[in-house]
């Protein structure tokens, strides 16, 4: 049995993306004590998970919880540290912590002496391979075998859809801030969807796939899928509207929270959404899926998606040539 | 086949003055040569042997700057690697990304045994250019390693070839019955004082009813032509490697060993039933057994004769260096094999 510490103080996707690496080393022995740091966002989340013993919140604003981090971690007598997030504040954390073994996977930053000095084996993070075969690399050298589809199941608990009669076997269009201009990278191409033209992406889909559509959100506040809601929809309940045009068929689930949105995936038949942490779970959940990447930063989607087989990518751009690729997707 | 544009990185053992003329490094070259491809070498280890410079120490980037001068002149479709460990790690990554669309291989004949010598080491010069390589050869079963990937990494066996390995030991009666040579490495050439090998306690228990020409052991081993002038002198040898038997590995030995005709013995937990029949292999389970099976075929010399025979004939047959050249270059490039032998894994 070995005590494992991994750093993933980054996104959800990026934790679920890991899970392959956590779940092979629970595989190989599961006895095995997986620990976390993780950022505050992601904490609540990862607690869901059963194979994750303890979770150590990190917040490098905050000395008091740094140090109550570093008294607890140091107790521990971790076996393995695996620093996979490789962020600077990780590594330099790291230096004040005990572990028998320390790994990080790293991107741009790699201070040659100071890794020489406290790593004890690092590995570079490069888009000249997939991400999967980076992770791949990593458990090799740690005698961990991988499989590319994680068993999302095994140790996570999905919250029972409570929307399930109305969810089932629709596609569910995921409309996070990533859609809305001046919400997300301002170098990526939008898709200028408005309450104009929102109608042509649902009779695109309708037509296309000949199911029910599920609308859902983030928690962020967005003004322009507030006016689309309030125009297109009509409130049935606190959380839930129908289209006033095609009623029950089109449903909107207002501020969905992951563990929701991962409920709602599991019922779903097919999910549209631009590249990220919900990709990354209809990938686990063996979901059809219709990602929107950026044509210049195309390198990176096939980083995190090229081991998916589900998954279809296409390309961000004005919504009719987002509704024109929807049309060709073939599933 | 497309012929390719290849530089290949490995020690060619020049400084060596032709003590290592039969290397896996130059067997391969001489197969890649042989398939009609455009062959580059840059002998890595002459080159940071040969400059020694205060400022560089290992000569490391002397020779990352030559193997960029002859990517820039050359061109290369593909870069094969041999154990080249004066590139570290981070070196390897400028490579790869300065040069995207150059497709990577190493080959790696070293054992990757838990058990075996040397262990930690070479997994670490392995894996310094696993992660950028597209593929990796080993001469290990892919399948006795867990921390290989078997999407990128392949088996190779030591290659055979026709140009070196010349001998036909079984055409003749030959003076002395066993040949067996055991090494501190090969690159020191001559054995370390107080070292332990574990493989001197089967020496020890050899049966004296057979004559033996054994080096390693009490001499120095032989290199060079006098290598096989010596094994030349023998009908059987005993193929040993350090460490526990693990699938499929052997020392380069054993090329030079069936290669060149001679009746080839070796601990059955190599599993080299898997290429050869027991009419072509003698495999033994102790050192019991070894023995009663030496004291056999050294009564019975028309069917040592007839086993070795079929043996090398086999072994040049499936180990040829063309072959392992060609599988080499297009497992990497993607090229869908015509031909399949035992050891191909798809």
């Amino acid at each position: 049995m070995n005590k494992y510490l991994i750093f993933r103080t980054d996104r959800i996707g990026d934790f679920i993306f890991s899970r392959i690496l956590i779940q092979a080393i629970k595989n190989k022995n599961p006895k095995n004590l997986i620990d976390i740091v993780s950022s505050k966002y992601n904490h609540n989340y990862i607690k869901k998970y059963k194979d994750i013993r303890y979770i150590y919140p990190f917040d490098k604003y905050d000395p008091f919880l740094l140090f109550k981090n570093f008294q607890k971690i140091n107790s521990e007598n971790y076996d393995y540290m695996i620093i996979l997030d490789g962020k600077r504040r990780s590594l330099f954390y790291s230096v004040f912590l005990k572990s028998k073994y320390k790994l990080a996977v790293l991107k741009d930053f790699r201070p040659h002496f100071f890794l020489k000095m406290f790593i004890d084996k690092y590995f570079i993070n490069t888009e000249l391979t997939n991400q999967f075969d980076n992770f791949l690399t990593i458990c090799n050298y740690l005698n961990l075998n991988i499989s590319n589809q994680i068993d999302y199941f095994k140790s996570h608990v999905i919250k029972k859809d409570r929307y399930e009669k109305l969810t089932k076997g629709s596609v569910l269009i995921h409309l996070d801030e990533k859609w809305f201009e001046g919400l997300y990278h301002h170098d990526y191409q939008y898709m200028n969807l408005n309450y104009k033209n929102f109608d042509n992406l649902i009779k695109k889909v309708f037509k296309k796939f000949k199911k029910n559509i599920v609308i859902t959100t983030g928690t962020n506040k967005i003004k322009t899928l507030d006016k689309i809601i309030n125009l297109h929809f009509e409130k049935n309940n606190r959380n839930i509207s129908f289209s006033k045009k095609y009623q029950k068929r089109l449903v909107f689930i207002k501020k969905t929270s992951f563990f929701e949105l991962e409920s709602l995936a599991k019922n779903c038949a097919l999910i549209i959404c631009c590249e990220g942490a919900l990709s990354h779970v209809s990938h686990a959940l063996k979901i059809n899926t219709i990602a929107l990447v950026n044509k210049q930063n195309i390198k990176t989607a096939l980083y995190w998606t090229s081991h998916m087989d589900k998954i279809k990518l296409i390309y961000r751009d004005n919504l009719d040539n987002v509704c024109k690729q929807i049309g060709n997707v073939q599933l | 086949m497309k012929k390719f544009k290849i530089l290949h990185i490995a020690d060619l053992h020049i400084r060596h003055f032709s003590r290592l003329f039969y290397s896996t490094g130059k067997k391969i070259n001489n197969g890649l040569i042989l398939n009609g491809h455009n062959v580059v070498n840059i002998s890595d280890r002459d080159i940071t042997n040969q400059n020694k410079n205060i400022f560089d120490i290992g000569s490391r980037k002397l020779l990352f700057n030559v193997i960029i001068q002859n990517i820039e002149n050359f061109k290369p479709d593909l870069i094969i690697m041999g154990h080249v460990d004066r590139i570290n790690y981070e070196t390897f990554y400028k490579l790869k990304e300065k040069y995207t669309s150059i497709r990577f291989s190493q080959w790696f004949l070293d054992p990757l045994n838990i058990d075996g010598p040397d262990f930690n080491k070479n997994k670490e010069r392995f894996y310094l250019k696993y992660q950028f390589c597209d593929t990796n050869f080993i001469t290990t079963a892919v399948d006795a390693l867990d921390f290989v990937s078997q999407n990128k990494t392949f088996f190779i066996p030591n290659p055979i070839d026709p140009s070196i390995d010349v001998y036909r030991n079984y055409q003749s009666n030959k003076p002395i019955d066993l040949f067996l040579a055991i090494s501190h490495g090969q690159h020191r050439g001559i054995l370390k004082d107080h070292y332990v090998d574990d493989r001197v306690d089967l020496i020890k228990k050899l049966t004296k009813k057979v004559s033996t020409n054994i080096f390693g052991y009490k001499r120095n081993p032989v290199w060079g032509q006098k290598f096989f002038d010596e094994l030349n002198t023998c009908s059987m040898a005993i193929n040993l490697s350090r460490g526990k038997p693990v699938k499929h590995y052997s020392s380069d030995r054993i090329a030079s060993l069936m290669g060149n005709g001679l009746l080839t013995f070796i601990h059955e937990d190599y599993k080299f039933n898997d290429f050869f029949t027991k009419n072509e292999i003698v495999t033994y389970k102790n050192i019991s057994e070894l023995n009663k099976k030496l004291i056999f075929y050294k009564k019975n010399k028309s069917l040592l004769k007839k086993i070795a025979k079929s043996g090398c004939e086999k072994a040049h047959k499936i180990f040829n260096n063309k072959i392992i050249a060609d599988y080499i270059v297009k497992k990497t490039m993607d090229i869908k094999l015509n031909t399949k032998l035992s050891w191909f894994s798809e």
